[in-house]
C-alpha cells in the first residue's frame, strides 16, 4: 500500500539521520590497531635488602641504578660522579644528599622515577601515553601522534617525549630535558643533550621492563644501556599523594623573604 | 611527604640570603601604565621559563651609558601557544619592547609588544 | 491506514528520543558498561576566560597592566555562586585577604590550589582523560593529578591532610559526579579567598553543554567553616586538540643546587 511504503521511507530515513547524528555528537572508536596493553602501576621489587639498603636484583642490576657495569664517563662528568658518591663505601647506596638535586627540591627527571622506591602508573590513551609517577606526582606525556622534538622546544624537567608502538613494545624517544637533574638515584649526571631512548614491554601480566638507552656525548663516551624489571603493584593500590619540599612551603616563604638553608 | 632530611646535618646554615629573587612578583599598581615606553637594544639573556618569560636587555641612553633592562613577558605556555619557544630570541639579537615600566624606577617593564629576532610579532591586527 | 502512518511515525521518534546513539561515546572506553553511554568530557579545558586571550593580548603578563595599556576591561567575574555564609574564624580570614592582608598562599608559600580552584582559576588548563575504571584530571599548575575512582570503592578510613583530596565518582546520565574528601587546611578554596578547613567535602558535577564547553558546579560542604553549604559553577571552555599543555613547575625559578628554599627565620 502506498502509506506503508511511504511510512518504511520516513522509517529508514529516520534512522539514516540517526546514524549521522551518531558521527556528530559521538567519538567514534578508532578502529584499534593491536596495541599492547602496558596500562597499571609498577614498581621495584623490594627483594631483599641488607642494613636497610636495596640488594641489587638477580641480575646485579642497582635498585637506585640502571646497570651493573659503570658507564664510561667523560673526564669532567667522572669527577661530578666520584663528588656525588665520596666517601660512599657501600655501591648499592644512593648518591650523597649534600649532592643530589632532590634534596634540594629539583624534580627528579624522566629517568630517575624509574629508580625510586614510589611506584609510576601507566596509561594509554588515543594519541598520548602517561607515565604518572607517585613521586612529586609528575607527569610524562609521550605523543604518539606522529610529531616530532619540536624546534626551539623549552628544556623540560622530564624532557618532551614522542613515541611509537613496535609490536609488543612502546618505544619512546625523549630529548630536551633540564641538566639539572640525575639520571638515577646513584648520582649519575647528564647535560642537556641528553637523548633517551625508552623500550617498555611487558614480560607477562605482572612483569614489565624498561629498556633505557642513554645517549650523552658531553658526559658519557659512548651511549649505554640499562634494563630493569618492575612488578605489577596489587589490586587496590592507590597511587599516594607525595609533594617534594612540602615541609617548606609555608606562607612566610614570599610574604618575608625566602633564604636558602644549607641542610 | 615526610622526608627525613640529612640526619648527618643537624645545624642549618645560612648560604644565601635573597631578598629580591631573580623573578620579581610585582603587583599590577605597581606598574606605571599612564606612561609606557617603547625601548630598544640588544638582547643579553633571554629566559623562555616559568614563571613568566624574561628578556634582559641592554639599552643605550643618550649618553651612551648602557641601561639593563628586563622585558617580562607571559608564561612560557601562553607565548608557545603563539608561536613563541626558546629559540624566538638570542643574546645578540636587535629588539624593541613597549610595555609599562616599574614606578619605582627599577628598570622593569611589563611589555605588550616585541619586535626582534625570530619572535612572532602579536600586537593588534598582527597574525600568528 | 492513516492511523497506522502515524503510528509508525510516533513510533520512530520515541525511538529516536530514547536512542543511545545521540549520546556522545567515550573513545577511550573499550566497550560500553551495563548503564549505556559514557558522556565524553575527554579533552584540554580553561576556565572560561570573560575576554578571551587575543594576539593582541597574549604577550602581556599582568592582566591589569594588559587591561590598562590595551584598554581593556576584566570582564565580570564568571564564577557564580549561591549565599556563603561563614563561620566567625573563617568571615574574618576572608576579610583579611580582601584588605589584602593576607597573600595568596600559592604565591606566598609555593602551595598548590585547592581542586576547585584549579577549575575556576582562568589562567589555568588542565585535561581530563576518561577510563573505564578512572578519570584523570592533569593540571597546568605544578603537573598536579586528580584521580577519581570509578569502581564504587568508598574513602579510605582516615585519609587526611592532602592537596587534592581523595576522589571518588560516578556518571548520572550526562554528568560526572565526584565526592572528595581528604584535604588539609593551608591554602584557598577559590581564586577569591575562601577559606576552608581540612573538614571540607566537595561534590563536583561535570556535564558538557554544547560540543565546545563544560559546566562545573562545586558545592562545598564544611561546617568548620561555613554554616550551609554553598554551590558554585564555572563554565569550562574545550581547547583546540593541537593545544600541548607545558610542564610548570611551582617555584622552580627559586630553586638552589646544594639548598633548599626556606621561610627566613630571623622575624
Amino acid at each position: 500500500m502506498r502509506t506503508g511504503f511511504t511510512g518504511s521511507h520516513f522509517f529508514l530515513a529516520a534512522f539514516s539521520f540517526s546514524a549521522v547524528l551518531l558521527a556528530q555528537t559521538s567519538k567514534q572508536p578508532e578502529t584499534k590497531k593491536n596495541i599492547p596493553n602496558l596500562a597499571g602501576i609498577w614498581n621495584q621489587s623490594a627483594g631483599s635488602s641488607t642494613a636497610g639498603v636495596p640488594n641489587d636484583d638477580a641480575g646485579g642490576v642497582p635498585f637506585y641504578g640502571f646497570t651493573k657495569q659503570e658507564p664510561s664517563l667523560q673526564p669532567a662528568a667522572l669527577e661530578t660522579y666520584r663528588a656525588n658518591r665520596k666517601d660512599l663505601t657501600d655501591p648499592r647506596l644512593k648518591g650523597r644528599d649534600d649532592f643530589d638535586p632532590s634534596n634540594s627540591c629539583y624534580p627528579p627527571g624522566p629517568t630517575r622515577i624509574f629508580t625510586s622506591r614510589r611506584p609510576f602508573e601507566i596509561r594509554q590513551s588515543e594519541n598520548v601515553v602517561y607515565i604518572l609517577s607517585e613521586t612529586d606526582h609528575w607527569v610524562r606525556r609521550i605523543y604518539m601522534d606522529g610529531r616530532g622534538h619540536p624546534d626551539g622546544y623549552p628544556s623540560a624537567w622530564m624532557g618532551h617525549s614522542i613515541g611509537k608502538y613496535e609490536g609488543n613494545t612502546l618505544v619512546v624517544d625523549t630529548a630536551d630535558i633540564n641538566e639539572n637533574t640525575w639520571i638515577d638515584a646513584l648520582g649519575h649526571p647528564h647535560s642537556d643533550t641528553l637523548h633517551l631512548v625508552q623500550r617498555f614491554r611487558r614480560l607477562n601480566h605482572d612483569t614489565l621492563e624498561i629498556e633505557i638507552t642513554f645517549d650523552d656525548p658531553k658526559t658519557y663516551t659512548k651511549p649505554w644501556t640499562g634494563r630493569k624489571i618492575y612488578q605489577l603493584q596489587p589490586p587496590g593500590y592507590e597511587m599516594k599523594e607525595d609533594m617534594i619540599c612540602d615541609e617548606y612551603r609555608t606562607p612566610g616563604l614570599r610574604n618575608d623573604g625566602f633564604e636558602f638553608i644549607k641542610p | 611527604m615526610k622526608r627525613k632530611l640529612f640526619p648527618m646535618f643537624v645545624a642549618g646554615l645560612v648560604l644565601l640570603l635573597i631578598s629580591a629573587p631573580m623573578f620579581a612578583h610585582h603587583g599590577g599598581a605597581q606598574y606605571d601604565t599612564k606612561n609606557p615606553v617603547t625601548l630598544t637594544g640588544t638582547v643579553t639573556e633571554y629566559m623562555f621559563t616559568n614563571p613568566h618569560v624574561q628578556i634582559h636587555i641592554d639599552v643605550k641612553d643618550e649618553t651612551g651609558n648602557i641601561q639593563k633592562w628586563i622585558a617580562e613577558t607571559a608564561s612560557p605556555q601562553r607565548l608557545f601557544s603563539f608561536g613563541w619557544n626558546a629559540k624566538s630570541l638570542k643574546a645578540g639579537d636587535k629588539v624593541t619592547v613597549t610595555g609599562a615600566p616599574l614606578k619605582d624606577g627599577q628598570k622593569i617593564l611589563t611589555v605588550i609588544k616585541v619586535v626582534g629576532g625570530n619572535a612572532p610579532v602579536l600586537t593588534q591586527g598582527a597574525t600568528e | 491506514m492513516r492511523i497506522r502512518f502515524i503510528g509508525l511515525i510516533l513510533v520512530t521518534l520515541a525511538l529516536l528520543a530514547i536512542s543511545p546513539s545521540l549520546h556522545p561515546q567515550n573513545s577511550t572506553k573499550p566497550t560500553p558498561d551495563a548503564s549505556g553511554a559514557i558522556p565524553d568530557l575527554s579533552g584540554s579545558w580553561s576556565p572560561h576566560r570573560p575576554v578571551p586571550v587575543t594576539a593582541e593580548n597574549a604577550l602581556c603578563g599582568i592582566r591589569t597592566v594588559c587591561n590598562d595599556l590595551l584598554g581593556q576591561s576584566a570582564g565580570p567575574s564568571v564564577v557564580k555562586s549561591d549565599e556563603i555564609q561563614m563561620q566567625p574564624w573563617a568571615e574574618e580570614k576572608y576579610r583579611a585577604v580582601k584588605e589584602g592582608k593576607i597573600r595568596d598562599p600559592n604565591f606566598a608559600g609555593c602551595m598548590p590550589q585547592s581542586p576547585v580552584d584549579l577549575l575556576v582559576d582562568n589562567r589555568r588548563l588542565f585535561e581530563l582523560r576518561q577510563f573505564p575504571d578512572e578519570v584523570l584530571l592533569l593540571f597546568d599548575q605544578d603537573h598536579w593529578v586528580r584521580r577519581i575512582y570509578l569502581d564504587g570503592r568508598g574513602h579510605p578510613d582516615g585519609y587526611s591532610s592532602t592537596w587534592m583530596g581523595h576522589s571518588t565518582g560516578r556518571y548520572e546520565g550526562e554528568t560526572l559526579v565526584v565526592d572528595t574528601i581528604g584535604f588539609n587546611d593551608k591554602n584557598w578554596l577559590d581564586r577569591d579567598g575562601h577559606p576552608h578547613s581540612d573538614a571540607l567535602h566537595i561534590v563536583e558535577r561535570f556535564r558538557r553543554v554544547n560540543p565546545k564547553a563544560m559546566e562545573y558546579q562545586f558545592t562545598v560542604e564544611d561546617p568548620k567553616a561555613y554554616k550551609k553549604p554553598w554551590t558554585g559553577k564555572m563554565v569550562e571552555d574545550l581547547l583546540p586538540p593541537t593545544t600541548e599543555i607545558l610542564e610548570g613547575t611551582l617555584c622552580d625559578e627559586i630553586l638552589q643546587l646544594g639548598t633548599h628554599y626556606s621561610a627566613k627565620s630571623n622575624k
